[in-house]
């Protein structure tokens, strides 16, 4: 019956520090998602201002409301063929918006526009590209690997896109979430728990084998 | 049950009770097993002493040939090469293997799989046959105990083997996530190794005292210290005979089903993707039967290894070999069905996204593999075996050195075929990484793993009697038991009060 007794108390404890454990996790994902939304807030349409990979070459962006479409501007400046830094012309810039897993050229048929003598390249992007829940599109213009400045990258979140409603999951994926399920942690901690209460259960007998000897003696 | 073996040999089990307190072993002054006992004072086992004899034999301090030290020696050198190649991967990273993009678990995760399933040997030979009281088990259940255990150690390093960062392991345990496959793994397998050792160890007590006291001269203190330790000062008492077996019933319970649960999750972290060719709802049962179709096979490679090298033909006998055959035998034919199950009803549909894999297991690149695999390891063996001749020993070994092989490759194929066929193909991926083939590091870590295996299992029989000889003294009475034609046991009590279940007389006997 002791045996018993502090197996089941092993059990609760097992359960209480994991109960902990998730109430915890679960505060911290809270304090995340405040934190997201505020910076997602801060980025509007043409605040993005990103430099390159290379130290002298600069790419920045600028967005402007069009009727139907958005007017994507990138500004390429840095050294030039004397060493005299100012804008960059002739080079071809690609626009992108960023995708899970890569990135997607803005337009279908030609993703590309050329910087003029004062550096601006301009192309048009339509309106209707999915975004987040808020519509928020992360734009990315890039200069290819140019033989001076290399490649460059910028990059710039706005509410560029249309918003795709959030459906609620009738059934949701509960083993993806961050925590386990109670109900999981319940089952995991009975099998599991019996399973070593009976181990205890057979180094007890073991125990009391050796005091038997001793007892003998 | 009882009162119908009173009614028939009373009178018999009075007089050899009364007898079994004179019972005495000159040389062993550690009681025998209640069955033993009773069955020594009728004086009908005069063979005792000759069992003690060739199960110590083994185990005799200075008995260690010149063939042992050069195995010893080879195996240890192996090993050393094996450590080696790893610690080179260690400072190269996983680079130095042939696993890329594509094949992220190679030769080692296939290795995984097959030492676990060989691991299965254990629970099937002991606690099977314990639970369902099959007498001519008493030879060989510690040899299948024992492969189980050293399997289970060496086996569950090879997922950590395979990690380029082997320090990350210790995320899995302080941050691992319990709706992973992965943490269900590490769980099972430490929750299987704990209950194998514990479940060798337990029917090794009375043996570990028996050697202690007949080498209390001749061995080494170190030797001595480490037997008495282990006795946990047996003495033979009833009193210690009935904690023992309570102890090792519970076990051989509780064993059975963990060892279930732990190739079960093996499947899953196959069975939990969405990869064409693991995405099955089968692959529990169908990993836990080819364990077990794989580790009866080991056991029986085991029992031949033990019988011709201690010279034990006496204990495992043909017998043994036919009726273990027997059982290798169904366990293949229920591994063939589930094979047949797995591969034909993914045929028959051809889904988009299985096809190419199939083409490629069928008539591609691996088909030739696949196809001996098939009939090689599954149905040649079920052809063998059916046969009398086939159960015999030396066919019956070779029959299993052939699947033990077989059951190994066919991981390989389970493991690798699928990951060259991913759904999306890898981006900026070299062409030669769309082939595997492991190379010379894993190859040399994983022989030096398999060593280890061999060296450990010798030292141990160099060690510790390779058989229960109190098992097998006790099946020994009982045969005769049987061929007297007397009721077979006495030696199981009932519960709290502490009755034999036999007569009275015997219980008299012990307390005198």
């Amino acid at each position: 019956m002791k045996i018993l007794r502090n197996a089941l108390l092993l059990v609760l404890m097992l359960v209480l520090v994991l109960a902990t454990h998730r109430a915890a996790a679960m505060d911290a994902m809270s304090g995340m998602g405040s934190m997201d939304s505020t910076s997602a807030a801060e980025s509007a349409p043409g605040a993005g201002d990103s430099t390159s990979a290379a130290s002298t070459a600069k790419l920045t962006l600028a967005v402007s409301n069009g009727d139907s479409v958005w007017m994507v501007k990138a500004t390429f400046t840095g050294l030039d063929s004397v060493g005299k830094l100012g804008p960059l012309p002739n080079q071809t810039v690609h626009y992108y918006v960023q995708r899970l897993f890569g990135i997607m050229p803005v337009r279908d048929d030609d993703n590309t526009a050329v910087t003029d003598d004062s550096g601006d390249a301009v192309i048009q992007m339509p309106k209707n590209i999915p975004g987040d829940a808020h519509g928020t599109l992360i734009l990315v213009a890039r200069v290819e690997d140019d033989d001076q400045t290399g490649p460059v990258v910028a990059r710039d979140t706005g509410n560029l896109g249309t918003p795709l409603p959030v459906v609620a999951d009738p059934f949701p994926r509960a083993l993806w979430e961050p925590n386990a399920p109670i109900a999981m942690i319940l089952t995991f901690a009975i099998l599991f728990g019996g399973v070593w209460a009976t181990y205890g259960f057979v180094v007890a007998q073991l125990v009391t084998i050796k005091k038997d000897k001793q007892h003998a003696a | 049950m009882d009162s119908t073996i009173k009614k028939n040999n009373g009178a018999e089990q009075a007089s050899l009770a009364h007898r079994a307190a004179d019972a005495t072993f000159a040389t062993d002054p550690i009681p025998a097993s209640p069955t033993i006992r009773l069955a020594a004072a009728g004086g009908t086992l005069p063979s005792i002493e000759k069992i003690r004899d060739d199960f110590l034999k083994p185990i005799t301090p200075g008995n260690f040939g010149k063939w042992s030290r050069y195995w010893v020696i080879g195996l240890a050198v192996v090993m050393a090469w094996g450590l080696f190649a790893y610690i080179y991967q260690l400072r190269t990273g996983l680079e130095a293997t042939a696993m890329r993009n594509y094949v992220s678990w190679g030769l080692y995760i296939a290795t995984f799989v097959f030492i676990i399933g060989i691991s299965h040997s254990g629970t099937l030979v002991s606690a099977i046959l314990r639970v369902t009281n099959q007498e001519w088990r008493r030879p060989i259940t510690r040899s299948a105990e024992l492969l189980t255990a050293v399997a289970l150690m060496f086996g569950g390093l090879m997922p950590i083997i395979d990690m380029g960062r082997p320090d990350r392991v210790l995320n899995m345990v302080f941050f691992g996530r319990l709706q992973s496959p992965l943490v269900w793994d590490i769980v099972c397998i430490t929750t299987y190794l704990t209950g194998s050792l514990m479940f060798l160890y337990l029917p090794m007590i009375p043996d570990i005292a028996l050697a202690k006291k007949r080498f209390a001269n001749t061995a080494s203190k170190s030797r001595l210290w480490i037997y008495d330790k282990l006795a946990m000062g047996w003495e033979g008492t009833p009193e210690q005979w009935r904690r023992l077996e309570r102890a090792m019933r519970v076990m051989t319970v509780m064993i059975i089903p963990i060892a279930v649960s732990v190739h079960t999750v093996i499947s899953y972290i196959f069975a939990m993707t969405l990869r064409a060719g693991w995405d099955s709802t089968i692959f529990g049962p169908y990993f836990v039967v080819g364990a077990l179709y794989s580790g009866s096979a080991g056991v029986i490679l085991v029992m031949a290894a033990f019988r011709k090298i201690y010279h034990l033909e006496e204990y495992i006998t043909p017998r043994h070999f036919d009726l273990m055959s027997k059982i290798v035998l169904a366990l293949t034919m229920i591994y063939a069905y589930f094979n047949f199950n797995e591969y034909w009803v993914s045929a028959y549909k051809m889904e988009s996204g299985e096809a190419p894999l199939l083409r490629n297991l069928f008539s591609g690149g691996y088909s030739t593999v696949f196809w001996i695999l098939q009939f090689g390891t599954v149905l040649l063996p079920i052809i063998i075996l059916a046969t009398p001749r086939g159960r015999k020993p030396v066919l019956a070994t070779i029959t299993c050195v052939v699947i033990v092989a077989g059951a190994w490759v066919k991981r390989y194929i389970i493991i690798i075929p699928v990951l060259l066929h991913p759904f999306l193909p890898m981006q900026h991926a070299p062409l030669s990484w769309t082939n595997y083939f492991p190379n010379w590091v894993e190859f040399s870590v994983v022989g030096g793993m398999l060593a280890g295996i061999l060296l450990v299992i010798t030292l141990f029989s160099k060690f510790f009697p390779i058989s229960s000889i109190w098992e097998v003294e006790e099946g020994v009475h009982v045969a005769q038991r049987a061929a007297a034609g007397l009721p077979p046991t006495v030696a199981s009590h009932n519960g709290k009060d502490h009755k034999h279940t036999l007569a009275p007389a015997i219980e008299e006997a012990f307390a005198q």
